[in-house]
């Protein structure tokens, strides 16, 4: 009995995703004027890509395609995106304060952690709606 | 949480893939519950213990809980 599960995405949208955003990555540098460091970025999209679908084996890389997707991997996919979540807003919680010992005025980190913070609390008062 | 699920599935001559299957999840939950690493939810405990015509009681064991 599949439970609280979503429905399974193809297996192959995950790879596709990651070698796309590739394309906006060079462009993007590309108009700015840094096409080198754009396809820099690029290829390690598209090596992120091509890791996810060489790796079939990999219980891990399966889990990150969304292949044999259940209540168990969803529950892990959870935890890791709360760990990536916490590390994000400590990394831009230090570079806010350092920001600030550099006299700068750390608007864009501070932004951030205030719509991270937004987020969860939004997120919070959502969900427990729902139960 | 400890289970028997492991024994049931031997008892059948089940492999975990089978098990997986007929409870449509993977092979490694299936795993991951059998080695105590995974406590599945209650609506998946209830779908063990139906398919093994067994209580959820019998399945499970909270060791020590009430």
């Amino acid at each position: 009995m599949q439970t609280d599960a979503r429905k399974p995405a193809p297996e192959w949208l995950v790879p596709f995703l990651a070698a796309a955003l590739s394309v906006p990555t060079f462009v993007a540098f590309w108009i700015g004027g840094r096409p080198e460091l754009g396809a820099i970025y690029g290829a390690v999209s598209l090596l992120f890509g091509a890791i996810l679908v060489v790796g079939s084996r990999s219980d891990t890389l399966r889990m990150l395609r969304g292949v044999d997707d259940d209540e168990r991997t969803l529950l892990l996919e959870y935890k890791a995106t709360t760990a990536m979540g916490l590390v994000l807003v400590t990394a831009l919680a230090g570079l806010f304060l350092a920001a600030g010992i550099r006299g700068e005025n750390g608007l864009v980190y501070g932004a951030l952690l205030v719509l991270a913070e937004i987020t969860h609390v939004v997120a919070l008062a959502v969900l427990s709606r729902k139960g | 949480m400890k289970n028997a699920i492991r024994e049931l599935r031997a008892r059948q001559s089940l492999s975990q893939a089978e098990l997986a299957k007929a409870m449509q999840v993977s092979r490694q939950t299936i795993n991951a519950i059998e080695t105590e690493r995974y406590t599945p939810s209650l609506p998946l405990a209830l779908a063990l213990a139906r398919y093994f015509e067994t209580t959820v009681e019998e399945v499970f064991h909270a060791d020590g809980r009430a």
